[in-house]
């Protein structure tokens, strides 16, 4: 892994969106974005669909011009730099191999265009697909390679002229879920190994999380968060975050005394709310216990699903109160459709938010 | 996953639909369905290439002959031929040319949108409008006492036909023909030019190529059979095109297809039936020539095509 190969990377460089804004007609697609990578992060651009991360992406790739705000990579402004002369390397959602060139045609065109000899050429591109495992792919054409192959060569082709950035469009989207979570550890792999600032949309929270070394997620054209999968996880700083990341349920209690209510305990509070306000707080499956009708503990329901996950389960009670919610509990409990059960809370102290 | 699941049951409901037999029957009757296309093309297309290759080869009395093949070596003939080669190739190239431009043009607008959608529909209607209405409308127009020619003559000053009255020649073929073959190529070649996928031009882009680069890295290889497929439909259109021909010039057979009229029907050369089948097969012969050279083009590009 650390010998130097042709392809070895210079280190990455960083990336700055500073108040970019992009509307089409009178719809604002992005709002004031301010988002900064460091060099050789691989950043995540995570939200539900129409909130902007294509925008934001191809603004990135000089594919759309934005309306104002500005773009620098590396520290250099390229707002007003077209696309081909970015010097970034992009792969799509759609597949987008040239279908008249064959698969080390299409790696080696980006080195083409910067006219590197073809001897030279031809190496480093076929270094670049062995590196996606397709090696022995060179003569194949488009047509003739599954989707998951065909990525990879995009993938190559993008990473073959060492581009200063990786720009990903949900690259994975079109995949079955075994090939998805292969390619996204190689991607990863890959990316580490060369050390290159990388950009990566998806809308799915999981693939987010599994890769990235933080996660922006983002709402309405801009970014409601930026960290680390765990800082998301463990701190949202919004409801859309908390709700967005992992699974959740949003309770609301009374605040009294400096306390509230939840499933039938007094819980503290982490931050002091005022009296009497309505309270809002976010319980994850796993901060939940599954608790015995008869000698339990917790707010009474019944159960609604419960499905197997390996190690562990996942039942939805329909509280008495109204409410469904989501419990993890261990996959040695096998609670039966319909039977009354106790949802306890395990947190002695939580996070809660009054809108 | 649902296909291999199903067929087990398609299976089982045909076998225990009783007689074997059945099953093949069964496919068949769907091709029922092309039994009255294939007869016409038996009829009007297989019949007459056969009578026009074997009528060449006999005179009036059925006997062999090279006399017909040797016609048409006869210079008047070969000027003809000449003739109708030229316009085909002249009117096929610029059809081609300026219906592909068309299609570009298009290109920019949505495939709903208004403009595309009325273009597409025109274009469908004028691809037809051969004959002796074209003639007719381009008489009305642009003849000797033509509505433009008139006020270009009153109002402008100017001349449309300073010596020789153009429009009634070989010549004056080209403007009527284009306006049949573009429409045509716009019909063609729409379809191959918006299966260009956004995504090769944007790839081409951030791989830092410009839009030539593209074009000829990429999108001209990628239409070419396309655009030669175009191209042969409208050589093949113009050069057994009759009526128009037939309606604006007004002596001699300048083109094959009328010198077949005058070979079928001449009362002075009497007797040249079997020349019509020799000049048929004179085009036969043209036709099967460029469909080789088609089909040529079609394997190189067949490597990376479905
Ligand atoms: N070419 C366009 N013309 C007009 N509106 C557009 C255009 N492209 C995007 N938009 C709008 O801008 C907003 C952001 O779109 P964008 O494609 O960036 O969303 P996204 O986050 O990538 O969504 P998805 O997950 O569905 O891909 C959407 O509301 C969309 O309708
Ligand atoms: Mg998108």
């Amino acid at each position: 892994m650390s010998d130097p190969t042709p392809t070895a990377q210079r280190s990455g460089v960083s990336v700055h969106f500073r108040a970019v804004t992009k509307e089409y007609g009178a719809q604002r697609a992005l709002n004031g974005l301010d988002l900064e990578i460091k060099p050789g992060e691989f950043v995540a651009l995570l939200g539900p669909s129409g909130c902007g991360k294509t925008t934001a992406l191809r603004s990135l790739a000089g594919l759309e011009s934005v309306t104002s705000g500005e773009l620098l990579i590396d520290g250099e402004d390229v707002t007003r730099v077209p696309v081909n002369r970015r010097d970034l390397g992009m792969v799509f959602q759609s597949y987008s191999l040239f279908p008249n060139l064959n698969v080390i045609e299409n790696v080696e065109f980006g080195l083409r265009t910067r006219k590197v000899p073809a001897a030279e050429r031809t190496a480093r591109a076929q270094e670049m697909l062995e590196r996606v495992g397709l090696g022995d792919f060179a003569e194949r054409y488009a047509h003739q390679l599954s989707g998951g192959q065909q990525q990879r060569v995009a993938l190559a082709r993008a990473l073959v002229t060492r581009p200063r950035v990786l720009l990903l469009d949900e690259p994975l989207s079109a995949l079955d879920a075994k090939v998805r979570t292969q390619l996204r550890d190689e991607i990863r792999r890959i990316q580490l190994d060369l050390g290159i600032t990388t950009v990566f949309v998806t809308h799915d929270q999981e693939e987010a999380l599994a890769v990235a070394d933080r996660i922006a997620v983002m709402n309405a054209g801009k970014i409601d968060q930026i960290g680390t999968p765990e800082e998301l996880y463990r701190r949202p700083e919004t409801g859309f975050v908390a709700n967005f990341i992992g699974q959740s349920t949003l309770l609301t209690a009374l605040v009294h005394e400096g306390r509230i209510a939840l499933l039938g305990r007094e819980i503290d509070l982490t931050e002091p709310l005022p009296e009497g306000a309505l309270a809002r707080v976010r319980v994850r499956p796993e901060n939940l216990a599954l608790e015995s009708f008869e000698h339990g503990e917790g707010e009474p329901g019944r159960v609604v699903t419960s499905s197997f996950l390996g190690s562990l389960r996942r039942t939805t009670v329909h509280l008495d109160s109204g409410l469904s919610i989501v419990v993890q509990h261990s996959a040695e409990d096998t609670p039966e459709v319909d039977q009354q059960v106790r949802v306890r809370l395990l947190q002695d102290v939580v996070t809660a938010h009054v809108d | 996953m649902t296909q291999t699941g199903s067929a087990p049951v398609r299976r089982l409901s045909r076998t225990s639909g009783g007689a074997g037999g059945w099953g093949s029957a069964q496919r068949l009757i769907p091709g029922l369905g092309l039994v009255p296309f294939a007869l016409y093309v038996l009829i009007f297309l297989l019949i007459p290439t056969v009578l026009a290759l074997t009528t060449g080869f006999f005179n009036r009395s059925g006997a062999f002959t090279w006399d017909n093949i040797a016609a048409l070596v006869d210079p008047t003939v070969l000027k003809t031929f000449g003739n109708s080669l030229w316009i085909s190739l002249l009117t096929a190239a610029l059809g081609a040319l300026v219906g592909a431009i068309v299609c570009y043009a298009l290109l920019s607008f949505s495939p709903t949108s208004r403009l595309r959608a009325s273009v597409e529909a025109v274009s469908s209607v004028l691809a037809q409008f051969g004959g002796v209405m074209l003639a007719f409308a381009f008489i009305a127009t642009i003849g000797v006492q033509g509505l433009l020619t008139v006020l270009l003559k009153d109002v402008f000053g100017v001349a449309l036909y300073p010596g020789e009255i153009w429009l009634y020649q070989m010549p004056g073929l080209i403007l009527p023909y284009l306006y049949f073959q573009i429409p045509l190529m716009v019909l063609t070649f729409m379809p191959a030019l918006s299966g260009l996928k956004p995504a090769w031009t944007e790839a081409n882009a951030t791989l830092g190529g410009s839009s030539w680069t593209f074009w000829r890295r990429v999108g001209i290889p990628v239409l070419a059979p396309a655009f030669a497929g175009g191209f042969l439909l409208l050589f093949a259109n113009s050069f057994s095109a009759y009526a128009t021909a037939a309606a604006l010039i007004s002596q001699g057979s300048q083109i094959v297809p009328l010198q077949i009229r005058t070979a079928l029907i001449s009362e002075t050369v009497l007797g040249r039936e079997n020349l019509a089948g020799a000049l048929a097969l004179g085009m036969i012969v043209i036709m099967i020539v460029l469909m080789l050279a088609y089909s040529a083009l079609q394997a190189r590009t067949a490597r990376w095509q479905k």
